[in-house]
């Protein structure tokens, strides 16, 4: 299971933002646009060797707390 | 019954556009982009779709009579007397068979399905598929969730009934609940709008598309070392490679479109054009080919064929 900061990690070097954190989110976040949405969806389908692309709705979250809850209650993440 | 992919041509928008040059015009990080999309370079027309469209069918195109056409479109708004009539007014042959299939990125594999059926019947003895859009009707370089991924194109797949190749099974499965994630909307200038949720359709993608091709191959009794041979609607390379990480195949390959773009409808017969086998003198290789086409409706059609020529 993933720790919360291997998942903030990955996204920030993903997203090219390193001040990408867990307060991050579509509003504050430059990069957490369109395209950010879709290498959010990638990095994190990697990190967890795919199971994240079973989560139906992931690509609704909107922030950094709502994409570890998420990915918390799928049992991905720590 | 087994047919013959007979020809299979096409043509793209005479636009050609670098995404870098939409990229610089959007402020958009073009490696960034590209990394994602992998689309370097898309194809517009700046002619009316219809003449785009008839110009190709009367100069690349011959009929004879009792062939059947299916012809597959979303983007003309030619409604009564239909889209047929107008394309095809100055081929005179009238014995012949028409069927309109509105569909978008699943439209071939869908009407090859057809196709099959009908070239098992009496009716016909040749069909052509015709897929044909010309999306950029409905975006312009600032709509930067869909103008550096599709391009508009015409192509035509001419099936005839003798021959190797021969449909073993194939699986549709529909979404409708998730149908606006691809849709046309207007904005408030009432201009119709292609939206496209790109996170959404890829998240919906790589989540079902596996599931439906794993069911496919269950039903023949098959696996994916199985197949000689796949070919993916092109959407984006990261859907294309993650396809394949979920599928456990050679992403190698796979994602082939980075000059040509998303051409909807006639990404599978474009990738099948490009494996003609001049030794052979056919389309495809021999052994099982996968297609596998998703997108528009939130729909996916699989189709499984085997090719012995």
């Amino acid at each position: 299971m993933l720790t919360k900061n291997e998942v903030l990690e990955a996204i920030a070097f993903a997203i090219q933002d390193p001040l990408f954190n867990e307060n991050s989110n579509k509003e504050n976040t430059e990069n957490w646009d369109s395209l950010g949405e879709i290498t959010i969806l990638e990095t994190l389908a990697r990190l967890t060797e795919r199971k994240s692309d079973q989560i139906h709705d992931l690509y609704l979250a909107n922030s950094t707390s709502e994409l570890l809850l998420k990915l918390k209650e799928h049992g991905l993440v720590e | 019954m087994s047919f013959r992919i007979e020809s299979v041509k096409f043509k793209l928008g005479e636009n050609q556009i670098p995404v870098r040059d939409i990229c610089t015009e959007v402020d958009r990080d073009y490696d960034r982009l590209i990394a994602r999309s992998g689309f370097e370079l898309v194809h517009r027309t700046s002619y009316p779709e219809e003449d785009f469209f008839r110009t190709f069918i009367l100069q690349e195109l011959s009929f004879r009579e009792n062939d059947f056409i299916i012809f597959v479109n979303q983007s003309m708004s030619n409604k009564i007397p239909g889209k047929i009539s107008g394309l095809f007014s100055n081929i005179s042959l009238q014995k012949m068979g028409f069927l309109e299939l509105s569909d978008g990125c699943t439209g071939f594999t869908r009407a090859l399905l057809v196709a099959s059926s009908l070239l098992e019947s009496p009716i016909t003895s040749r069909v052509h598929i015709i897929c044909a859009e010309k999306y950029s009707n409905f975006y312009d370089n600032l709509d930067e969730s869909v103008s550096p991924i599709f391009s508009d194109a015409i192509s035509a797949t001419t099936l005839a009934s003798d021959g190797g190749v021969k449909v073993i099974g194939s699986q549709i499965v529909n979404f409708f609940g998730d149908s606006e994630a691809i849709s046309i909307n207007r904005d408030e200038l009432l201009r119709e709008k292609l939206h496209m949720g790109g996170a959404q359709v890829l998240n919906w993608a790589v989540r079902e598309v596996p599931n439906v091709v794993q069911s496919l191959l269950n039903e023949n009794n098959l696996s994916v070392t199985d197949v000689n041979s796949w070919y993916m609607h092109q959407g984006s390379r990261i859907v294309v490679e993650s396809l394949c990480a979920t599928l456990g195949i050679d992403p190698a390959g796979k994602f082939d479109s980075s000059q040509i773009g998303n051409t909807v409808s006639s990404t599978i017969p474009i990738l099948v054009s490009r494996n003609f086998d001049s030794s052979r003198n056919a389309y495809l290789s021999n052994g099982y080919s996968m297609l596998i086409s998703f997108g528009v409706g939130l729909s996916i059609v699989a189709t499984l064929i085997k090719i012995e020529e």
